[in-house]
């Protein structure tokens, strides 16, 4: 068998060389170890620069998505809608003096300068925070000690202590749907009047602690409906606060009986 | 017409040979090729003696995309960096090339490695070819050098920190350690003159001395000839080894080319594709990022050769530092050149050599679990754990608001940068995810206060309200089959309850806010 070059056969014989030459050129460029160009960091503003900064500085204590993390969760639309962006700034630059908030700005060693904070903070609102959020109703800060603590002890009663039991017996598991004691000395003495504000202004999602809003359940297991107003919080956080100076809550005979059948 | 034609053909054709009997009559490079290409070697060197060949195509590699990077890179400390980013991203091929030569330094490491366990095993360094083997343990320390010093031109992060410790190593010399340290880093610290040093190392002194190297242990080879593979039962004797090799090779030998060569370059050919194929799969090495003292997170860590060295550095007892490092590393070198004349005769073959091969396994089992380790690091605590390595739901889910203190504290205290809770964190401390069926409420309020084994004290650092809440959640982690937590943060602890401070005493500064 012969093969004859025919003019045809020639055109082809062309044409696939040239493709391939091509596909050649490109894939070389294409090759996997080739190394990706360097680029400048990206601007913090958008989703993949948010989303770095936010997985080295942030994610450990609020969370690898924004909830479920130690902190408070700032994937919460409602709450980045209520913090200004100065407070916000201020929070991350110094962080919060006297809680494990630490600053990432100012003077510090690798510390973030403000024009980048900023953007951070646009970037974390462009991810988060929702049009459907306006102007809050009440202020998400506020003075502390002007809350009536008696009321704040019956409201208490009435709307928390179906999640927050006062004193739960030794050796007992947490019900499903309970949040565990937010009386305890111990830990009122770790969060300051802020971090109690905010946590019942704003619940927490992820936990499946209702806002403001509600609802709320009763010590009964009723549900209780209705929205705490701005004066209903203050008197809350005041019981509270005014729980942490007091001397300890569980010092009562019963749980001393059980201290000693746990011992 | 035909002889017209060919007239001038065969002038042209004579006036060649001239000139080649006028070269061979100058330089004898028939009688050379005669005695080197073309000499006889034992018909038995196959497919076993094919590493020291690859090893030398490595080499050659090395040279030729050596002298090409020469031309464009700048060993200046201010421009080094600059430079191999212009020869990746500028350069067309550039970083194939740079790619080529670091790859083609790790296989010829590994070739030679090879190379060299291949010859201890089949006992090919015995009488009568001790400086052959001599030779080849020069060039393996001058090869590793060619990797060391190869991996400074980087002059990143690694490269800097990587001198830093060479330099620490090198002022413990008693009495000579400040004159070692400059004669190394061209200074007392490492600067522009370092690199400099460096990279005279690198491109003249240590390939001179290579070239040199491969001159006499190749001149070795061809006068003392490759050996035979080694047959049980048949010593060598010096006495009677030469008359009886020589009558072997010439009743029964091929010559070098093209017979035993095939071998050699069908494996060469082999490597060569691989190389390529690697090359471009994987990309050049580095440069890492730049050195900066102000980062404390950097966790500088050589290439994948020195890991070893990298690991046994990090796992020496202290006390013992000194010691091994001044003086196990010439006593291990002289050990390895004094072989042959340790063992001079007798048996050739792995069956009757078992400590021999023991020693092999050994070592490499060595090498393998210190590279690991080194791949590892699991004495290095993770600085930057405590902010961007986040817990898994399992481990934040269903606890009380005191627990989800606890495992802020967690953060916070940087506990993650050396503890793993889930397999997240660091290594350096006992992993945490089941903490609490191992130590008691007590046994961990004690570990954090006081430390102990590698920890520090968190005494101070940590408010007694602090340990408590921490302790709290650490008394969570029980493994997940339980649902561990004693709610109402755990009313019924002894040890918070019987806390010596009064609540209104101690005011934690928190509450200021």
């Amino acid at each position: 068998m012969t093969f004859v070059f025919t003019r045809a056969v020639r055109m082809h014989g062309a044409c696939w060389a040239i493709a391939m030459c091509v596909v050649g050129a490109l894939g070389c460029d294409r090759l996997p170890g080739k190394p990706k160009p360097r680029e400048t960091a990206a601007a913090l503003d958008t989703p993949a620069g948010f989303a770095g900064f936010y997985a080295e500085k942030c994610a450990g204590c609020h969370g690898v998505d924004g909830t479920h993390g130690p902190a408070r969760p700032m994937r919460d639309a409602a709450y980045l809608a209520a913090v200004p962006a100065e407070a916000m700034l201020s929070i991350l630059r110094d962080g919060i003096a006297g809680t494990r908030m630490p600053g990432f700005g100012g003077n510090r060693v690798g510390a973030t300068d403000d024009a980048a904070l900023a953007q951070f903070i646009k970037g974390m609102n462009n991810a988060w925070a929702s049009s459907a959020h306006g102007a809050p109703t009440i202020k998400w800060s506020q003075p502390a000690g002007t809350g009536d603590s008696a009321h704040g002890r019956q409201l208490f009663d009435e709307r928390c202590l179906g999640c927050h039991a006062r004193t739960i017996a030794a050796g007992a598991t947490l019900a499903p749907g309970s949040g565990g004691s937010v009386t305890d000395v111990f830990y009122l003495r770790l969060v300051s009047d802020q971090h109690l504000r905010t946590s019942i202004l704003f619940g927490r999602a992820d936990t499946g602690m209702p806002s403001a809003a509600g609802p709320f359940r009763a010590a009964d297991g009723t549900v209780v409906a209705g929205t705490l107003s701005e004066t209903d919080i203050a008197d809350l956080v005041s019981y509270l606060a005014e729980l942490r100076g007091g001397k300890l809550l569980n010092s009562s005979s019963t749980t001393q009986e059980a201290k000693g059948g746990a011992r | 017409m035909t002889q017209e034609k060919m007239k001038p053909a065969l002038m042209v054709k004579r006036a060649a040979l001239d000139g080649l009997r006028w070269l061979d009559d100058r330089t004898g490079i028939l009688w050379m090729l005669r005695k080197s290409v073309f000499h006889r070697v034992p018909r038995n060197a196959k497919w076993w003696y094919v590493f020291g060949s690859a090893t030398m195509m490595f080499f050659t590699i090395q040279i030729a995309s050596g002298i090409v990077l020469a031309t464009i890179y700048a060993p200046s400390a201010a421009q080094a960096y600059e430079s191999l980013v212009y020869i990746d991203e500028q350069v067309p091929f550039g970083w194939m090339l740079r790619a080529l030569h670091g790859w083609s330094s790790n296989a010829m490491c590994i070739m030679m490695l090879i190379h060299l366990a291949q010859v201890f095993l089949h006992g090919a360094y015995k009488f009568p070819r001790e400086l052959t083997w001599v030779s080849g343990v020069f060039l393996c320390l001058t090869t590793l050098g060619l990797a060391f010093t190869g991996q400074i031109m980087r002059w990143d992060a690694d490269a800097y920190w990587g001198l830093g410790i060479g330099a620490a190593i090198a002022d413990r010399a008693p009495g000579i350690g400040n004159q070692l340290r400059a004669l190394l880093l061209g200074g007392p610290v490492i600067s522009g003159a370092t690199l400099t040093r460096f990279f005279t190392l690198h491109v003249f002194i240590l390939p001179g001395a290579a070239i040199a190297l491969i001159g006499c242990h190749l001149y070795s080879v061809l006068r003392n000839g490759i050996s035979e593979m080694p047959k049980a039962g048949e010593p060598v004797d010096p006495a009677t080894y030469r008359e009886g090799y020589e009558a072997r090779v010439q009743k029964d030998g091929v010559p070098f080319y093209p017979d035993a060569a095939r071998h050699d370059m069908v494996f060469c050919g082999a490597m060569l594709l691989v190389l390529i194929g690697v090359a471009a799969w994987f990309g050049p090495f580095g440069p890492g990022a730049l050195p900066d003292p102000r980062i404390i997170e950097a966790s500088p860590r050589p290439d994948g050769l020195f890991l070893w060295l990298f690991a046994a550095l990090a796992l020496l007892p202290p006390a013992s530092e000194t010691f091994l490092l001044l003086v196990g590393p010439p006593v291990a070198i002289a050990i390895l050149a004094a072989v042959p004349f340790l063992s001079n005769r007798g048996e050739r073959a792995p069956s009757r050599r078992p400590i021999s091969v023991l020693l092999v396994v050994l070592l490499t089992t060595g090498f393998a679990v210190l590279t690991l380790l080194g791949v590892r690091s699991p004495w290095s605590p993770q600085m930057k754990a405590w902010t961007s390595t986040p817990s898994d739901i399992a481990f934040i889910a269903d606890r009380t608001p005191l627990e989800l203190q606890g495992a802020l504290e967690f953060q916070f205290a940087q506990c993650r940068n050396c503890h793993s809770i889930g397999d997240a964190g660091g290594k350096r401390g006992p992993d945490l995810t089941t903490v609490a069926t191992r130590l008691s409420w007590d046994q961990l309020v004690r570990q954090i206060q006081q430390g102990g084994g590698n920890m520090p004290a968190y005494g101070k650092a940590l408010s007694s309200v602090e340990t408590q809440a921490l302790v709290a959640y650490l008394s969570t982690l029980d493994g997940g089959d339980l649902r561990a937590t004693l709610t109402g943060a755990l009313e019924a602890q002894p040890a918070r309850d019987a806390a010596p401070e009064p609540v209104a005493a101690e005011h934690s500064p928190r509450q200021v806010q």
